[in-house]
């Protein structure tokens, strides 16, 4: 079925899937004599259709169309990011997918009114339910393409940004991402992955030019919503972005470079990946950490039961109230600690305390806890003369708690409990 | 056929971003920023006082962190570059001990602490930067440590041990303070090439520090000096900074010479830090003497080095990696 005549719809049971809207096939029939395919030359008809008429079948079929841009990107994100952020299609589609197809739209607390163009655009401003009332009313054909447009409005969804972040992860609108690269890295990027019939030379004098205006145009719109983001290019803005070109095409170039971006940063982030893995863990070492040489200098055990104490000390001081520090997700956090504790990793810690990956991810830190106590008891040694070289150097203070870090979270020998892991075992035991 | 990249539609957050409110109307990233630092610093166990207490938002303005000067600077959550104002460098008067890098998403009301350059860091890197009027721009990801690494130097050091550093003194000038070859001998060693390169000075056994065939070479040796190196992503860095790389390598500077208390030459070797690895490919050692060039690329190479058999004038000598700042030396000197 075509992208004009069905709707993509989350249904109750928190799946998204396709509603034909015989009414909308019933109107294409008429006006085009067959079920058009999709392109921008229909969306334009239908949509000025919708812009003439009191008949809300044409914006139905937009509202369609739309649906199936929102479910793409919508896929596309959840199959990239389900396994390591938990992020639920189901939950993504509620703030993008919530169109029911009806014909009749929410006019006032109890009142509702014909879905049609002339009804959504005099709504008064602010989000409007459906989120596709929302991109129709705010589309410009001069712009660009109604499915970019669609992209565009939902890298802005302001509750989406919301959930996003809440799985650990940021929607960055294209327009903050052209802003916040480089003249260099813009050009590796168009040369590695561009997907235009422009040069790249025309493509980074392009981005070249954006910055002055874009800072402005984003400190009125500030200024003007009180808030930081949603903002979208106007005709105005593109037109002294580029002048001497038709207010389209600079915009698909822009696309184009923002596209060439996400590429270059996709690879970017999947080669780090690959280098992190090989690089594996820094080693630990406590026995390279006395500053002093000479004969009155303790013995490694002595420096060594005195970085047990500090350790000991500083987690003590430390840890419960982190593990305290759990607000309403008490049994959550014990859970994820517990198991942490025992040595579980981050799958099998979601699946025993009934979470996401992503959640794991973002509540439990265990190497900044490690970090901060190392850092509160190499302070302690500070004191002792063994240790007080790292109050004179940053290679010898970092040294030191890199090693007392290491420490904590790694056992001495093989079969042992790490230091940092032994203290939550024993603690949550006792408490 | 390469499989086509899918291409992120969303950034996965920093690791230790700091989440603010999305109701407040924040004036500023760094409003942002500053929020974020005060959030951290109330969390922790010690107190750490910062200042001032007021205006510490605006633009431009110094804060001191438990005694400690530091700028602190903004960019965009993705950005590749942060703008450094340099003002505050050209004296050492007002050149701050640490900069903090914040990276901010004003859109979703995020701030990713990047990490930490101490003053001889920054000044290491400022030689090469690309400069904006008083702007000048550093990779983001030559800030190592996140806020982490901040609160370790700024609790474990004493202020004194991390000096005010200035241009005129160490930074942008060092380029042309002369580095006397011949005082390597003596164990003395520029303090500048020491600060800002992280050079090491190292006694030399004639010829006990090389082996196989570059032995020959060096029979004459009188001095090593070694500057760490290191690719951080594609950024060359050095000194400390290099540490932490995955792709280290390091660059040996030996005096030689017939007459012991006298070098007439200089070796430039770069080799890998693990004995028997490659150098990265593109990785390219200038040097100039007057007139005469030396130029060698590493391709599929354990070492790559250039000699230079005398004469007093000034011995420019530089590093490049593509898609790098330069990394350049102040130039070296061999006695007339």
């Amino acid at each position: 079925m075509g992208q004009y005549q069905e709707l993509r719809s989350l249904s109750q049971m928190g799946l998204v899937r396709g509603v034909p809207q015989p009414e909308a096939v019933d109107f294409l029939i008429t006006c085009f004599g067959a079920e058009p395919e999709a392109s921008r030359a229909v969306d334009l008809d239908i949509f000025d259709s919708a812009r003439d008429s009191a008949d809300p079948l044409p914006l139905l079929c937009l509202r369609c169309r739309i649906s199936h841009a929102f479910e793409t990107w919508l896929l596309v994100t959840y199959k990239r990011w389900r396994e390591k952020t938990g992020i639920e299609l189901g939950a993504m589609a509620s703030y993008a997918l919530d169109d029911d197809g009806e014909l009749t739209i929410r006019s006032g607390p109890s009142e509702r009114a014909p879905f049609t163009y002339a009804q959504i655009a005099s709504l008064p401003a602010g989000l409007i339910s459906p989120f596709s009332a929302e991109v129709l009313r705010s589309y410009d054909p001069a712009l660009c393409g109604l499915p970019h447009w669609a992209k565009l409005k939902i890298q802005a969804h302001n509750e989406l940004k919301a959930y996003f972040r809440q799985h650990g992860l940021l929607l960055i609108s294209d327009w903050a991402l052209l802003r916040n690269t480089s003249p260099t890295k813009v050009r590796q990027a168009c040369e590695q992955h561009l997907r235009s019939g422009d040069t790249i030379e025309v493509l980074c004098a392009l981005h070249r030019h954006y910055c002055d205006p874009y800072d402005f145009a984003k400190l009125k719109h500030k200024q003007k919503t009180g808030k930081a983001s949603g903002w979208q290019p106007d005709l105005p803005f593109l037109t002294e972005l580029a002048p001497a070109e038709d207010t389209f095409t600079t915009l698909d170039r822009l696309k184009a470079i923002a596209q060439a971006i996400r590429r270059f940063m996709t690879e970017k982030a999947n080669q780090s990946l690959d280098q992190a893995a090989e690089a594996g863990y820094e080693a630990a070492d406590l026995a390279s950490l006395s500053s002093t040489t000479d004969n009155d200098s303790p013995s490694p055990q002595e420096l060594k039961a005195l970085i047990d104490v500090a350790l000991q000390r500083a987690m003590d001081q430390l840890m419960p109230q982190v593990l305290a520090s759990s607000g309403s997700n008490t049994n959550l956090y014990r859970c994820l600690w517990g198991g942490w504790a025992e040595g579980l990793k981050q799958r099998p810690l979601a699946n025993r305390c009934g979470t996401s990956q992503g959640t794991v991810s973002k509540l439990l830190k265990p190497e900044l806890q490690a970090s901060a106590i190392a850092t509160a008891a190499a302070v302690e040694l500070k004191r002792h003369p063994a240790f007080a070289s790292c109050g004179q150097s940053v290679e010898a203070a970092e040294r030191l708690v890199t090693a007392l870090r290491n420490h904590l979270l790694e056992p001495e020998q093989e079969g042992d409990v790490a230091p940092l892991r032994r203290w939550v075992q024993n603690h949550l035991s006792q408490s | 056929m390469t499989e086509p990249i899918t291409p992120m539609e969303v950034l996965p957050m920093p690791a230790e971003a700091i989440e603010l409110s999305v109701e407040q109307p924040w004036s500023s990233p760094r409003a942002m920023a500053v929020a974020a630092l005060r959030q951290v610093l109330a969390a922790q166990p010690t107190a750490l006082p910062m200042g001032p207490e007021t205006a510490a938002e605006d633009e431009g303005r110094m804060l001191s962190l438990n005694r400690f000067a530091l700028q602190l600077v903004t960019s965009g959550i993705s950005a590749d570059q942060i703008e450094v104002d340099a003002k505050p460098w050209e004296e050492q008067a007002t050149a701050p001990q640490l900069l903090l890098a914040a990276q901010v998403d004003e859109e979703n009301a995020v701030v990713a602490f990047g990490g930490v350059l101490t003053g001889p860091e920054f000044l290491a890197l400022a030689h090469a930067a690309e400069r904006n009027g008083d702007q000048l721009l550093l990779a983001a990801g030559v800030f190592k440590g996140g806020l982490q690494r901040l609160l370790t130097l700024v609790q474990l050091l004493e202020p004194a041990a991390l000096p005010r550093l200035a241009f005129g003194g160490m930074g942008v000038n060092v380029q042309r303070q002369v580095v006397t070859i011949a005082d390597w001998l003596g164990g003395q060693l520029d303090g500048a090439l020491q600060q800002v390169f992280g050079a090491q000075w190292q006694p030399l056994t004639q010829g006990a520090f090389f082996s196989g065939d570059a032995a020959a070479a060096e029979r004459d040796a009188l001095a090593l000096v070694a500057i760490p190196l290191g690719l951080d992503g594609d950024q060359l860095v050095c000194g400390q900074a290099a540490e932490g790389c995955i792709e280290r390598f390091v660059l040996q500077m030996v005096a030689t010479g017939a007459d012991p208390a006298l070098p007439d030459g200089l070796v430039l070797r770069l080799i890998a830090a693990m004995t028997g690895d490659l150098l990265p490919d593109g990785l390219v050692i200038t040097a100039r003497q007057g007139s005469h060039e030396q130029r060698q690329t590493a391709n599929s190479s354990t070492h790559i080095e250039l000699v230079f058999g005398g004469g007093a004038e000034l011995i420019d000598v530089s590093l490049s990696y593509p898609g790098s700042s330069d990394l350049v030396l102040p130039p070296l000197q061999l006695p007339g």
